[in-house]
């Protein structure tokens, strides 16, 4: 039985047919951990006692009976969701000793259902990047290759759920941090619809894209989780009514006929070959399983970066402005010896400018200057209309297509410390991805193939809400490919 | 477009960070950087849609404007991580 490559269907049939105990899996998960996890950094926190015990409810409730898809199933869950109790950083020296004082709204649903808490996942600090590098404590490695990263932000949560550290990993997605690291571990990474998810118990980075979504072994998998996190929550008042659906239900329908837009600009310029033909070999797949592609065109994805990067450092600037080191966080004492604090804005000053990383301090700054008296009609507002320009033209083109296709990230992983000092090349990573997040729509990245010898992924998108669609589709091609089956060798 | 130094001074007091000079002359060349490439947005031509409101379908929600007690497993976690705390609350450097 090989634990660490089965997917939450296989292992849940065992749990279910008495074959295995949650404890004994959770036993199997926590070894795993420690064994391999000082050589791929995954995990900032792992709750050992806390798994156990409630590894031992779970097969409680599973000896009298009861069944459920995630009922005793190892989870890990990124660092920027709160859990009751327990140490929630945001891979922040800020919040390096902070205890979360409720539980995330997934969270909540995920122990109802009996899923077992194995620990808490890396992510670049307040999920600001896309590659863990920018984490207060360390970078986290890629499981196909040690030297490069992983992806990020959801960093951790991708390279565990690709070394088999856990069944399944919740990360967060505000402009592509689901999708990149799933396509550069080459797991399953799905983005919901914003408001599909509730953004309860999530450290708020860009409150009008953030979203929880699952990253996952194989698009099934992925389902399976939706199904159980997702729906409205009266914390989280952007949350929408629209009903869930079992996604499950018609997964396997046949994609005969159906519509997929691919976007001829994203397959020219600054694409590594590698990639390129991966993505073709992928729309091959498409045809021969009796899909009509259509050329389509998103002439504006071009600004969705600079929208988002404007978009994005103005809501952080606000939302981190709660961190003052006054009623939590990094902070100093008043008057401590040597170190004298004149007076309340000097404490904050202090504490923010020592808390906070290089790159958290970049957006906030950036943030701040384009909400600041002068430069908020250039920037900000400027930055909103292209955000509804941008999401026109995805009406527009979901008029004729059903979903649409694309590479996930130009290029497969890069090397650790090679673009840390180019932020701006960090941020055109997201290029194929801030256009769905500010559209709000729900976007998966599903392993596509390999080029130089690692994985890299396909990104479907579908228009809002039509989760269903983009899983049907999905997992259509993982029944035609065996990429989301390969496994790193460590 | 390009920022000065005493653009990014201004802007760290506003967003309440303590830089030191290095970070001063890092973050004044990234932003301008940065700044340069946001400059693009100009190029859109974009109208003067109503661009802050609801989703479509969606609908204002409101709840009913009442204190709700927290456990005190909760307030004893908040309470536990002020940072100074007197007679139950928390207590701040001199103001004026």
């Amino acid at each position: 039985m090989n634990l660490e490559k089965m997917t939450i269907k296989e292992i849940s049939a065992l749990l279910q047919s008495k074959k295995i105990t949650s404890l004994e899996l959770t036993n199997f998960f926590l070894t795993r951990i420690n064994k391999l996890d000082s050589k791929l950094l995954t995990c900032i926190s792992v709750f050992e006692v806390e798994a156990r015990q409630e590894a031992q409810k779970a097969d409680i409730r599973i000896s009298q009976g009861e069944s459920g898809d995630l009922l005793g199933i190892p989870y890990l869950l990124k660092d920027n969701i709160l859990v009751q109790g327990l140490k929630t950083t945001s891979a922040s020296k800020m919040l390096e000793n902070y205890i979360a004082p409720y539980d995330a709204t997934v969270v909540k649903k995920l122990k109802s259902v009996g899923a077992v808490l194995l620990g808490k996942t890396n992510l670049d600090e307040f999920a600001h990047g896309a590659s863990t590098e920018n984490s207060a404590f360390f970078t986290t490695k890629n499981p196909w290759d040690l030297e490069r990263v992983p992806g990020g932000s959801s960093g951790g949560s991708a390279s565990a759920v690709s070394a088999g550290l856990c069944v399944f990993a919740l990360g967060s997605d505000t402009g592509g941090s689901i999708r990149q690291p799933a396509s550069f571990c080459g797991v399953s990474g799905l983005k919901p619809s914003y408001g599909r998810v509730s953004r309860y118990g999530l450290m708020a980075m860009t409150s009008s894209t953030d979203v929880i979504g699952p990253l996952t072994k194989s698009v099934e998998d992925g389902a399976t989780v939706l199904k159980i996190i997702s729906g409205q929550d009266e914390f989280d008042l952007t949350t929408s009514s629209f009903e869930v659906c079992d996604y499950l239900k018609n997964i396997d329908k046949n994609i005969k006929g159906l519509k997929i837009g691919v976007v001829q600009e994203f397959l020219k310029e600054g694409l590594e070959d590698g990639v390129r033909d991966g993505i073709l070999s992928a729309i091959s797949v498409f045809k021969k399983m009796g899909a009509k592609i259509i050329d389509v065109s998103l002439p504006s994805n071009k600004y969705s970066v600079p929208a988002y990067y404007i978009i994005t450092p103005s809501e952080l600037s606000s939302n981190l402005a709660r961190l003052d080191g006054i009623r939590y966080g990094h902070s100093l004492k008043l008057n401590p010896k040597g170190k004298s604090v004149e007076n309340l804005n000097e404490i904050y000053l202090k504490n923010r400018g020592e808390g906070f990383g290089a790159e958290a301090k970049r957006r906030i700054m950036l943030g701040t200057f384009a909400l600041s008296s002068g430069y908020y009609d250039a920037y900000y507002k400027k930055a909103m209309a292209v955000k509804e320009k941008i999401k026109q033209e995805f009406k527009k083109v979901f008029s004729k297509v059903d979903v649409i296709l694309t590479p996930t990230s130009p290029h497969t992983a890069f090397k650790i410390g090679s673009q840390i000092n180019d932020p701006l090349k960090m941020y055109l990573e997201d290029i194929f991805l801030t256009g769905p997040s500010l559209a709000g729509l729900p976007a998966i990245s599903i392993p596509a193939g390999f080029s130089k010898k690692m994985p890299f992924g396909l990104q479907i998108i579908a228009n809002k809400f039509k989760e269903d669609l983009l899983l049907n589709v999905s997992y259509n091609f993982q029944k035609e490919t065996d990429w989301h089956k390969k496994t790193p060798n460590l | 477009m390009a920022i000065n130094k005493e653009e990014i001074k201004k802007i760290a007091q506003l967003a309440r960070l303590e830089l030191n000079d290095i970070e001063i002359e890092k973050y004044q060349e990234q932003l301008s950087s940065i700044l340069g490439y946001i400059d693009k947005l100009k190029e859109v031509k974009t109208s003067n849609l109503a661009i802050l409101g609801l989703e479509s379908g969606e609908y204002n929600k409101t709840r009913i404007d009442e204190v709700l007690i927290c456990s005190e497993k909760e307030q004893k976690i908040v309470l536990d991580q002020i940072s100074e705390i007197e007679n139950g609350q928390a207590k701040v450097g001199r103001v004026i």
